[in-house]
């Protein structure tokens, strides 16, 4: 849109601000939120340096300190192959970071264009789109994802798919909503009438106006896909051993919860602290991200 | 209505019929069989015997339409991980334990979560409201089996009062339902507060107030009748997720119920019970939508149904 289209008059001056230079503002004044960021921050650098924080490897198995409590030479103790626990815990922050980020994104690379394109295309284009995300929708999720981690075998890359493959449907529900509410909106109808086509007005108004709830939903999303690995791994069907996950490690140290506690109470205190911080960061981020906010 | 009600039952078939096609599908392309020679050593012969007796020699259609066939006259074949009862009297069985579980889940939920929402809406920026808003966000974030295994390291291996699992004495039903009701009670206390906030401040209220009615009855009659509208979106999915069983709260307690099924139909390629399984998830889940549809235009007379909103 050219800039000449704004009607003559006064100008009221004001400092330039954009929105996300706001919504950093408000949420670095936001205690809780600022608390979850530097969480997942710290998560992500022990995700990262895992190697050069952790004091044995992940793997490598020491008979002669099997099921030792913690003490200063583990910290957390040893599972029942000697392993450090520390390091596996360490380590298992890679798993659960990069499922919680990937699978989203995977996610939402497939829900924003489909919701998108039956949002704008609406009729029977929309009737048909909307009636494959109820079917989708109508699967038990859980069900669904074991029923694709038995299909394609263990592993990280599959761990992804399996949650992806459900995790669309909210993210095609957004993004329609989103699109269909703006559609209707009077600057639209201004760029229509100014000239511009089909395309400009989706890339430079359609799309950057959902942005804002689209990346609330992505961060907010992260701690349930966490939860999903963490219950896929859970059962056993996560990342292959040796590799630590948190769930996995929950999962095998359940059996001996009555002497060996310890080796089930910290990792579930990780996912369950992992989850905290991305949640309290994208609560901030919504509350941030709020146009009506006014300060 | 009842045009209504029709229509989103003829959808719901549809519905249906896709769920079980692709998990039919899905199920039956997973490497394995039920009866491969790791599950059991058995000899050709036998084997060919079973496949016959269970249809799986035929074509895969055929045992699909078969199936379906059966399924249709509520005949869900027989699970082969307990060949001694058919998939209905197995899910019958166990789906009873799962449902008594979840309804006591959702009764302390309930009991726990809308007066705590209440509070926490009605002295809003109080500690009270901080206190309830903290627990309510544990309650939402810590995944039921963290909170499972910290119930586990504080009553049975410190204080030593509840056993770690099981499922024959009351006793044993504490803990399960603790972990299970977190995360619901936490949800229906955040949804309380946030609809009571919203209907506390409306002109009704005011005017209820102006004209002299006392604070129990203005709560009462006016704010909670009120904020519970929006309540009905969140219960119907959270009743069904709920008596449909948790994995990994029943595999944690070793609850007898239908949950462990779930996943040990899968793990041992028991055909039947994973098609059985997944249908009544998918049928009890749409029944609570369109519950909570029916219910929302009964409660509120300005819904009206059946139009399709964009």
């Amino acid at each position: 849109m050219a800039a000449g289209a704004i009607a003559g008059g006064t100008r009221i001056e004001r400092a330039p601000s954009s929105l996300w230079r706001d919504a950093a503002r408000r949420f670095a004044r936001n205690k809780l939120a600022m608390a979850g960021l530097v969480g997942v921050i710290g998560l992500v650098g022990m995700a990262i340096f895992a190697p050069q924080i952790a004091p044995y490897h992940y793997a490598k198995a020491n008979y002669s300190a099997a099921w030792q409590f913690p003490n200063p030479a583990f910290p957390m103790g040893t599972d029942g192959m000697g392993r450090d626990f520390l390091s596996r815990i360490i380590y298992g922050a890679r798993v659960s970071i990069t499922v919680g980020v990937f699978a989203q994104l995977l996610a939402f690379a497939i829900g924003v264009p489909f919701g998108a394109i039956s949002g704008l295309y609406g009729g029977k284009v929309d009737y048909f789109m909307m009636r494959v995300v109820d079917v989708a929708a109508a699967f038990p999720r859980l069900l669904f994802a074991i029923l694709i981690m038995t299909l394609l075998g263990s592993g990280l890359s599959n761990i992804l798919i399996a949650i992806a493959v459900t995790g669309w449907i909210e993210v095609a529900r957004l993004t329609r909503g989103q699109i269909l509410s703006l559609r209707e909106k009077d600057f639209i109808m201004a760029a229509v009438c100014l000239g511009a086509d089909g395309r400009r007005i989706v890339t430079s108004h359609l799309l950057p106006n959902c942005l804002t709830p689209l990346t609330v939903s992505l961060t907010l999303g992260i701690p349930r896909v966490i939860f999903t690995e963490a219950g896929l791994s859970f059962l056993g069907l996560g990342v292959n051993p040796p590799d630590p996950s948190w769930g996995q490690m929950v999962g095998e140290s359940i059996a001996y919860i009555r002497f060996y506690w310890y080796l089930a109470l910290f990792p579930a205190v990780m996912i369950g602290l992992t989850m905290l911080a991305f949640t309290l960061m994208g609560d901030g981020l919504r509350d941030a991200l709020d146009p009506s906010a006014t300060d | 209505m009842l045009r209504y009600v029709l229509i989103r039952l003829v959808g719901l078939a549809g519905v249906l019929l896709v769920v079980s096609i692709v998990t039919f599908l899905l199920m039956h392309s997973i490497p394995g069989g039920p009866f491969d020679e790791g599950q059991m050593p058995l000899s050709e012969e036998t084997r060919a015997a079973i496949a016959r007796k269970y249809n799986l020699d035929k074509p895969l259609h055929e045992q699909y339409l078969s199936y379906m066939g059966a399924a249709l006259r509520l005949d869900f074949g027989i699970p082969f991980q307990s060949p001694g009862e058919t998939v209905t009297e197995l899910i019958g069985r166990t789906w009873l334990v799962t449902a008594h579980l979840g309804m006591m889940t959702i009764a302390l939920a309930i009991i726990v979560g809308l007066p705590l929402g209440i509070i926490a809406g009605v002295k809003q920026n109080t500690w009270i409201d901080y206190l309830a808003t903290v627990f309510s966000l544990f309650g939402f974030i810590t995944p039921h089996f963290v909170i499972a295994i910290g119930l586990i390291l504080v009553f049975s291996n410190v204080l030593g009062w509840l056993p770690t699992g099981g499922w024959d004495e009351p006793r044993q039903w504490i803990m399960p339902t603790l972990a299970y009701a977190a995360a619901p009670s936490a949800i229906i206390a955040r949804f309380t507060r946030a609809s009571v906030v919203e209907v506390i401040n409306a002109d009704f209220v005011r005017t209820a107030r102006a004209k002299g009615l006392g604070e129990p009855a203005v709560l009462l009659g006016h704010v909670l009748k009120n904020a519970l509208i929006p309540m009905l979106t969140i219960a119907g999915p959270l009743v069904a997720d709920l008596v449909t069983g948790s994995f990994f709260v029943e595999t944690i307690f070793r609850v007898p119920g239908l949950g462990k099924y779930f996943t040990t139909s899968i793990f041992g390629r028991d055909y039947p019970m994973i098609m059985a399984c997944t249908l009544l998830w998918a049928a009890l889940i749409a029944f609570a939508f369109l519950i909570t549809d029916i219910l929302y235009s009964v409660v509120d007379p300005r819904i009206t149904l059946g139009r399709e909103k964009t």
